[in-house]
């Protein structure tokens, strides 16, 4: 199983996200963590970058806020 | 696939708002307490610990399921009270006024404020996000009526509601976002004058009927229609008071250049309104300077600053020349390009001038501008001098305004049918 982390770019996004992601692995026993990230934290995640999440991972997660 | 939502508690309305919109209200999402920007990492790690029994129970209880966007649903008629004072209070209650006192959309008012348009009641002229709500021809008016519009002033809001919503001027992060911007409503061509929209004298100020409601209606159809609430989906940190109304025409009376819509294809006997995610206006005062370069001097040092948005993100910073440094800056025969290329080369920042943590940041947002710079290099105010956006608005006097915007849009100009 892979975790998906979908960083929106705002500071210290990746640092959650990737404690996170590591501590599920490690309980879960993922396979994987992969990082996606945006252009820009105001601009939408593309279509594109969604379905290779979708195809990669079992399991995503993402950021909102600052 | 299971999902989860991570935040800070300050965001989880606007985040509960987005997986709703999405068609996904059930998905899950868990926040830390505010905020995970500009704290030590050590500290992030640790609010991070503090939630992953919350993130493993909300992956492992959260069914796989499919999207259904919901749209946002007509809005009902509703039985308001009749006397106006209890009027405010029932608006207010519920979350639809702007503060300041509403007319209320009676059936008959909005049929009134129709009546200018050919177009039906229940057409969608927009869906306005995050709601994804539907911008239908009677919602708008009914909101336009509400702001104290006129029915001719409608074909203006309605062009105004059209233009947000194109995916260039990105509606969900000027709705959202905590950059205090709003859409700032230029109008031009002849629509202006027969209106009465005012181009001269304390044109961002109070006192012009037609100003004040088109750009009120414009922000009551963006709260209620648009599901831009504040505090709540709308988590701007500060806002600005151009929030409550934000529309000039430019004085193409005064201009020595061709109009906005001009330069943007249309002709000088077309009507357009162009929407701007802009900030408030910040003063360029230039008492002493006589010649084009002077004036290109002074306005590009009040761009250049590196608390701007548009100096990491791009975008059009907006200058709002008064007539008098407009005929100084077109003098010796500058064209706006003329002007707008000057802008921008002087409107630099050295690198030096910024926080390392700002540089290691949008070193990997924007890798041209802040990646490996060599020394001595700057940081320019707009990607691209045709970028610098230029009008002419205003009255006597030796002021113009600044305008910087949100830096992830771009403005829109839309033709005015009427």
């Amino acid at each position: 199983m892979t975790i998906a982390l979908l960083d929106n770019s705002k500071p210290n996004a990746g640092v959650l996200l990737e404690r996170v992601g590591a501590l599920l692995a490690a309980r879960g026993g993922a396979r994987a963590v992969r990082t996606w990230g945006k252009p820009g934290s105001s601009i939408g995640t593309s279509p594109a970058v969604l379905e290779e999440i979708a195809a990669a991972a079992r399991v995503a997660l993402t950021a909102s806020a600052d | 696939m299971a999902c989860v939502v991570l935040g800070t508690d300050e965001f989880s309305l606007l985040a509960k708002a987005q997986v709703t919109a999405k068609g996904l209200p059930e998905l899950p999402v868990v926040t830390v307490s505010h905020p995970i920007g500009g704290i030590p990492a050590a500290a992030v790690a640790a609010k991070a610990d503090a939630i992953v029994d919350s993130v493993m129970r909300a992956l492992t209880t959260n069914p796989d399921g499919a999207a259904q966007p919901v749209v946002g649903s007509h809005a009902p008629e509703l039985e308001a009270p009749g006397d106006i004072d209890e009027f405010q209070n029932w608006l207010m209650e519920r979350g639809w006024g702007d503060g300041l006192p509403a007319i209320p959309p009676t059936r008959e008012r909005v049929a009134r404020m129709l009546s200018t348009v050919r177009r039906r009641r229940d057409e969608v002229a927009a869906i306005l996000v995050p709601r994804l709500g539907r911008a239908t021809l009677e919602a708008i008016a009914a909101n336009a009526v509400m702001a104290g519009a006129l029915p001719e002033h409608l074909s203006v809001v309605l062009a105004a509601v059209e233009a947000v919503a194109e995916p260039a001027f990105n509606l969900q992060a000027i709705q959202t976002t905590t950059h205090p911007c709003s859409p700032l409503v230029i109008v031009n061509g002849p629509i202006a004058r027969r209106l009465g929209i005012h181009a001269g004298g304390n044109v961002f100020g109070q006192g012009a009927r037609a100003n004040a409601v088109i750009g009120r209606a414009l922000r009551l159809i963006l709260q209620n229609v648009g599901g831009a609430r504040p505090g709540r989906e709308d988590r701007a940190t500060h806002g600005h008071p151009g929030k409550y109304s934000y529309c000039i025409a430019e004085n193409e009376a005064a201009s020595p250049w061709e109009p906005l819509s001009v330069e943007r294809g249309f002709s000088a006997g077309e009507s357009t309104v162009t929407v701007c995610g802009s900030e408030g206006p910040h003063n360029i005062n230039d008492h002493s300077s006589t010649t084009p370069e002077a004036i290109a001097t002074t306005v590009a040092s009040v761009a250049a600053t590196v608390g701007s948005n548009n100096i990491y993100l791009g975008g059009e910073p907006l200058v709002v020349l008064g007539p008098e440094h407009a005929a100084t800056a077109a003098s010796s025969g500058w064209s706006k390009d003329d002007f707008r290329r000057r802008v921008w080369e002087q409107a630099a920042v050295p690198l030096a001038c910024f926080a390392r943590e700002n540089i290691e940041r949008f070193a990997t947002i924007y890798p041209e501008g802040f990646k490996d710079r060599p020394a001595g290099a700057v940081a320019r105010v707009a990607r691209d001098w045709r970028d610098i956006m230029v009008v002419v608005a205003g009255g006597a006097g030796k002021h113009s305004a600044l305008i910087p915007t949100f830096g992830s849009t771009r403005s829109v100009t839309r033709r005015i049918t009427h």
